[in-house]
């Protein structure tokens, strides 16, 4: 073989060193991965015996806190949280203060508030979650601070643990940013608000939608759902009277109606030129309406658009189920075959559910 | 809080044929099964645990009998609804109790329409949990009186 790496020709020896390259890749491969499977091998093992220790001290944690903890070592901080977390989301009542009680005798809020400081990504998520369920105060500020993140994973979390620490601190130091950041998924926003309740939130942010600007008020308005539903329906009607809304907020609004008297509102959606309106005011029907309500829905069950149609003929059997009304009698009275067709559709729907 | 160690009153400690009272836990989260594992037998009921849909399917062919079905709704290989009708069929009198963090009308009534006897939301209480458990025995004790 070394007469090759000794030959003078060109390509022969292109081909040796080729060969030594690639034989060399290959072992460091293997070696890479055999490495790798043996640190897994004592992740697991060590997880294993983690949890064999640990899950019945934090089981006994539903009855009352043990009088003797282990030690927890540091290279074991992060199974720990895992494992403290996940049952603090499990679990609620009494026992979520058993399991505070045994994060604080373990020393885990000051590890988490430095690993807050200086750790990497994923230690400051796990940091963030465990300081929000220990309602750590010690950590508003950091957490204040890491709301401005531009990782947004950060950013909604921190929000999220403000919210469980202090509702009406996190109200404050959230609405500015809620309406400045726009890369803020709504949905996202929901979940942070609706860990605080509406009734800490509801006035911040029925101050929000009020102030909000036409171009802000699509957006924003998916809020109005995590406002507590008396002061929503007044939000709502103000911002009906404004006028001038677009179909976004609209949806948004009709959505949101939770009250018997709004259904009002939802019935003079049903004539809106939009179709996407339409819809919504037949669902909000359905769900806040009436027997007095019946005859618009019939109206709606006529409308040219299909998903309208559809929308209405849900909304009457809902009613139907709460009024008493015969909905074979109401079938009956329609002239329209395809109101007709569109009833037995959504009737049929129900019983093969 | 009240710790769990009175006995839950009224509760069967066995049947005609003494065995002991039997639930069936299914449940692919290991730490909340180890932790729902260990609050039944502390109330004294025999445990018999699946951590997926194809499991448990086993289980109900396996296991002679069962007081009550504690069922997650989201499982691997079959979700908790396609679970009733086996278990319904094999014990006729168990109670089918669904443990779920995805509580919505439609579920709710997909499953009280498929036989479910109740539904406990996750994040759940431990002694709400235990109550619910040793109602439905207690009901399930009367009808076989």
């Amino acid at each position: 073989m070394m007469e090759f790496a000794d030959s003078s020709e060109p390509v022969l020896l292109f081909a040796f060193w080729t060969g030594v390259a690639a034989s060399a890749l290959v072992i460091a491969i293997a070696v890479a991965i055999l490495l790798l499977r043996y640190r897994l091998r004592a992740f697991t093992r060590r997880r294993a015996h983690f949890l064999a220790q640990w899950r019945p001290f934090l089981a006994v944690a539903i009855d009352a806190v043990p009088a003797h903890l282990p030690e927890l070592p540091d290279e074991d901080t992060e199974s720990f949280l895992i494992l403290w977390n996940h049952l603090h989301q499990s679990l609620r009542g009494g026992v979520t203060e058993n399991l505070n009680t045994i994060a604080v005798r373990l020393g885990i809020p000051e590890r988490a508030l430095e690993a807050l400081t200086h750790g990497g990504t994923r230690e400051r998520l796990l940091a963030i979650v465990t300081l929000g369920h220990l309602r750590e105060r010690r950590a508003i500020m950091r957490l204040a601070d890491l709301t401005d993140s531009p990782n947004m994973t950060l950013a909604l979390y921190a929000a999220k643990a403000l919210t469980r620490i202090d509702p009406a601190e996190a109200a404050k130091l959230l609405m500015p940013r809620i309406v400045e950041y726009r890369d803020w998924p709504p949905s996202l926003v929901s979940g942070v608000l609706a860990e605080a309740g509406p009734e800490a939130m509801s006035l911040a942010l029925a101050r929000c939608l009020r102030e909000a600007s036409a171009a802000e008020l699509p957006r924003l308005s998916h809020l109005l759902r995590n406002i507590e539903p008396v002061v929503r329906s007044r939000v709502v009607r103000e911002l009906h009277a404004r006028g001038g809304l677009d179909t976004e907020t609209i949806a948004q609004c009709l959505q949101a109606l939770a009250l018997p008297t709004d259904a009002e509102l939802a019935t003079e959606y049903g004539a809106h030129p939009s179709w996407q309106v339409r819809v919504h005011a037949a669902t909000s029907l359905g769900r806040i309406g009436g027997r007095e309500h019946l005859d618009v829905l019939r109206r709606l069950l006529t409308d040219p658009q299909w998903w309208v149609r559809y929308r209405a003929a849900q909304a009457i059997v809902q009613l139907s189920g709460l009024t008493g009304v015969s909905l074979d009698g109401f079938r009956d009275s329609l002239a329209d075959r395809y109101a007709r067709n569109m009833l037995d559709h959504v009737v049929a729907e129900g019983q093969h559910a | 809080m009240r710790p769990l160690t009175a006995p839950v009153a009224g509760l069967p400690e066995s049947v005609a044929d003494a065995r002991p009272v039997t639930v069936l836990i299914v449940e692919d989260d290991p730490d909340l099964a180890y932790l729902l594992g260990r609050l039944l037998a502390r109330e004294g009921f025999a445990t018999i645990e699946a951590n997926d849909g194809k499991r448990a399917a086993e289980l109900i062919e396996q296991t002679a009998h069962v007081d009550l079905a504690l069922l997650d709704v989201m499982l691997p290989y079959r979700d908790g609804f396609s679970l009733i009708d086996p278990i319904r069929a094999r014990w006729p009198d168990a109670a089918v109790v669904m443990l779920t963090a995805r509580i919505n009308e439609r579920d709710i009534v997909k499953g009280f329409k498929c036989g479910v006897d109740d539904y406990i939301g996750k994040p759940f209480q431990p002694a709400e949990l235990i109550a619910r458990v040793g109602r439905h025995l207690r009901k399930r004790k009367k009808t076989s009186a």
